[in-house]
């Protein structure tokens, strides 16, 4: 029978059977807390609510079996995070991280997709729009690469540093930054139908 | 002066808390005068809280939530389970002692018969060990030193060898985690190699060409004078090739001529 042996952080030969002395319950009631952060990762991650949860599941269940590999103290959110970002590549990415953002920017002049959404603060009913904005801010991020919607994802949803993201993402800090810059005006390329609505640019 | 497009990456940042002094003195010099790029970090910093209240709105759906609450009850269930009546309090009860002499001579017996059964082939237990990292079923821990984690592989089998190590940046694909499986006799040192293209988990052990199992299609590489041999099983590819007296198995789902591109082209060793 094959026996495996996992590497802690900390060193050699941390099995998941060794850890289930922890404080388990503890900790998975500090899973549970993240939970509402992992499914709105996942959700915007996959097609639909279904694999979300799927995602979501598997990626409880990988942290529970690998909790002795875990530092109390550390950043839960971030290693899980990273845990379902792992799983998500493994069984979802695949080829669609392949779409070149050139398709999508097609030498569309940024600054004045920014400029259109620019302005003096919203009124209330600008502030109105702006919930419809929400809806169609869900939409678009299906739109864009996967490369550079992680970023979004991770720094203005999951507000992480770019440091933790970087980890998470297993990439360097300038690459989080940079894709994040071409991230959101990407976004704003998918939205630039709907922002001469919105009350911002009046 | 910085020209607009390039202080774009300087306004996301500073919109982050992210930026050093001197970049947040170039950026401020470039506001001064550029009404433009101020309009455009006013509406990067509305689209950015936008995109966060949105994500506030989100929940877990309430079953899910309890679908998870229910597996975690049942991991605790479990666990108390075999704590409070472990193996040593179960042999305490007398009934049972005679069936557990009986088990002991049928394991006695199916352990001649294991021995005697022919050397498990590393390569298809291999391909079955991907296929479980995939699934989630092996749990791994994550290493950020990749150096480290070399060290403590090779540490793991006394330093007879050590792992064969791969620098597939150029996919977006890092060393994140590893392990010692034990396959037949033999211990195999297992890398797992994740990150934004299908994974790879490259196998290395002690052996010789003969590891590569029979249904495998050998290729000779003139160039660099190697036998590659390639096989798969269920949509799992992988590729075989000797290093001396160590060889090197890569598993992915990647396509076969892929992985023995990357082999052709591989820049480290271990």
């Amino acid at each position: 029978m094959d026996s495996i042996y996992t590497l802690g952080y900390t060193g050699w030969a941390v099995s998941a059977t060794d850890s289930r002395h922890l404080a388990r319950d503890n900790f998975a009631n500090e899973v549970l807390t993240n939970l509402d952060h992992l499914y709105r990762i996942a959700l915007h991650l996959v097609r639909n609510p279904d694999e979300a949860r799927d995602c979501v599941q598997e990626t409880c269940a990988r942290a529970l079996g690998a909790q002795g590999q875990f530092q109390p103290g550390s950043n839960l959110k971030a290693w899980l995070t990273r845990i379902l970002y792992n799983f998500f590549y493994d069984s979802y990415a695949r080829n669609k991280r392949t779409v070149a953002a050139e398709d999508l920017l097609d030498g569309t002049d940024a600054a004045d997709l920014w400029e259109a959404h620019a302005g003096d603060a919203p009124s209330p009913e600008a502030q109105v729009l702006d919930r419809e904005l929400g809806v169609k801010i869900g939409v678009a991020l299906k739109q864009i690469p996967e490369e550079f919607r992680a970023p979004i994802l991770l720094v203005d949803m999951g507000e992480f540093t770019y440091a933790e993201a970087a980890k998470i993402l297993s990439c360097p800090i300038g690459t989080v930054r940079s894709r994040l810059s071409r991230g959101r005006r990407l976004l704003q390329k998918q939205l630039s139908g709907y922002l001469g609505k919105t009350g911002s640019d009046r | 002066m910085m020209r607009c497009d390039q202080v774009q990456e300087l306004i996301t940042a500073r919109l982050d808390n992210e930026l050093n002094d001197d970049e947040q003195s170039t950026l401020d010099a470039h506001l001064q005068i550029c009404e433009l790029c101020r309009r455009a970090m006013t509406a990067e910093s509305r689209l950015k809280q936008q995109i966060k209240a949105t994500h506030r709105e989100v929940v877990a759906p309430a079953a899910l939530r309890r679908e998870i609450e229910d597996a975690m009850a049942s991991r605790r269930a479990v666990a108390s389970a075999k704590s409070e009546h472990g193996f040593a309090a179960w042999l305490h009860l007398r009934g049972w002692r005679p069936a557990f002499a009986v088990a002991l001579i049928i394991l006695g017996v199916a352990t001649i018969f294991y021995v005697r059964e022919p050397r498990q082939n590393v390569g298809m237990a291999a391909l079955e060990s991907h296929r479980k990292l995939l699934s989630g079923k092996t749990t791994l821990a994550h290493y950020d030193n990749p150096n480290r984690l070399r060290q403590e592989l090779s540490r793991a089998v006394g330093n007879r060898f050590t792992p064969v190590a791969l620098d597939l940046s150029m996919m977006n694909l890092y060393p994140v985690s590893g392990f010692v499986q034990k396959i037949g006799d033999r211990e195999v040192l297992v890398t797992v190699y994740q990150g934004g293209a299908p994974a790879i988990t490259c196998f290395t052990f002690l052996g010789t060409e003969a590891d590569a199992p029979k249904s495998a299609e050998r290729f000779f590489d003139a160039d660099m004078k190697l036998n590659f041999y390639s096989f798969s099983q269920d949509g799992i590819n992988a590729v075989l090739h000797q290093e001396g007296n160590v060889i090197c198995i890569l598993v992915s789902k990647m396509a076969p001529a892929d992985i023995l591109s990357l082999l052709r082209g591989k820049s480290a060793h271990a």
